[in-house]
């Protein structure tokens, strides 16, 4: 039985971490939030959800990012793009 | 080394609050459930009232998960997370609420009457030793980063399986609801200090055993004929276990920065 494990990490562990960024995280490796901002959130959500850590990542913090990255990837376990 | 006092119910932390954010402007699912599923009919007797009892179960566990996710939302309150993320946990506690219902609502399809009732699950909290900011951080990491990951992982095997249009409908609606909650714990700790980090790492491997116990206390043996309708083998059930950690979390902790070595090493002794 073949199942999709990376694609889930991507879409819980990768749109996760870049959504907390999204709100001001502080990033794995450093403890000023602006910069793990910029810099962690492409890392986190990279692969298929790469689009949704950059957008966390270059947009900065913000309540709007982190809703376009959730958003982007909700729909991912049914494969249908839905909204909140 | 920290220490893990047991399960009890928590005098600090109230579950009883409703949820004031719902999914779907309160409908029951996304999409409609299917009218008639013609796979159930062809089913045996026995085999129905062996699925309506794992689906009542499945019911009484979501439930008792929604009192989960009040203690979660309340644990993000009192920690001063932003109010996106707070709703999250917010809306988590009426999923839930909607899974157990999904689940009865399937049971009910499978029962030869008609009827079953879930069994109450009372508020099920860990206690950890530590002071509340601690535990507080702790509650969200039990159960969104390891529990609601675990769970969209095994929910995911179960969807790969299912045949039946019941099950595979139900299954949809909940693995892309648990997937939300997972996220939840995710961008928790995307969000912790260094010194955060720090207190939580030596909690990680006792928490990561809990949490295994818990998984693995729940294997069953089951007949073939009910992957179809969302119940999977006792070995699709254990490499969903076995994934969740080794694909999927430990992964997820390596990338925030976290030490895995312990649990790596614990993974790897076959005696775990």
């Amino acid at each position: 039985m073949k199942v999709d494990r990376r694609g889930l990490f991507r879409a819980i562990v990768g749109t996760g971490a870049a959504f907390g960024l999204a709100l001001g995280g502080c990033g794995a490796n450093n403890n000023d939030s602006n910069d793990a901002a910029a810099g962690s959130g492409g890392t986190s959500g990279s692969g298929g959800a790469g689009s949704g850590g950059a957008n966390a990542g270059s947009g900065g913090a913000g309540a709007q990012d982190a809703k376009v990255v959730m958003d982007t990837f909700r729909g991912w376990a049914t494969g249908v793009p839905c909204k909140a | 080394m920290p220490t893990l006092l047991g399960d009890k119910t928590s005098g600090s932390l109230d579950p009883s609050k409703p949820s004031r954010i719902t999914r779907w402007g309160g409908s029951l699912t996304k999409r409609p459930l299917p009218e008639h599923d013609e796979t159930i009919a062809l089913l045996s007797d026995e085999d129905r009232r062996g699925l309506c009892g794992f689906w009542l179960s499945r019911s009484s566990g979501e439930r008792r998960v929604s009192d989960s996710m009040a203690v979660i939302r309340d644990a993000l309150e009192k920690l001063g997370e932003p109010a996106p993320l707070v709703d999250l946990a917010e809306r988590a506690i009426d999923d839930e609420l909607r899974h157990a219902q999904l689940w009865h609502l399937g049971a009910q399809r499978f029962s030869l009457d008609g009827q079953g009732t879930p069994a109450y699950w009372p508020p099920f909290v860990p206690h950890y030793d530590a002071p509340d900011e601690v535990r507080y951080r702790l509650f969200v990491i039990a159960e969104c980063v390891f529990n609601e990951t675990t769970a969209s992982t095994f929910l995911q095997t179960c969807l790969r399986l299912a045949r039946g249009p019941l099950a595979v409908g139900v299954l949809r609606e909940i693995l892309s609801d648990e997937i939300d909650h997972g996220r939840i714990g995710w961008a928790f700790l995307a969000r912790l200090s260094r010194p955060h980090r720090d207190e939580i790492q030596p909690w990680l491997l006792p928490m990561l055993r809990a949490h295994w116990n818990e998984w693995t206390r729940a294997l069953h043996d089951v007949p073939d004929s009910y992957a179809a309708h969302g119940i999977p083998s006792r070995a699709d059930t254990s490499e969903a276990i076995v994934a969740s950690l080794r694909e999927v979390i430990v992964p997820g902790l390596k990338d925030q920065g976290f030490a895995t070595g312990p649990i790596d090493a614990w993974l790897d002794d076959s005696d775990r």
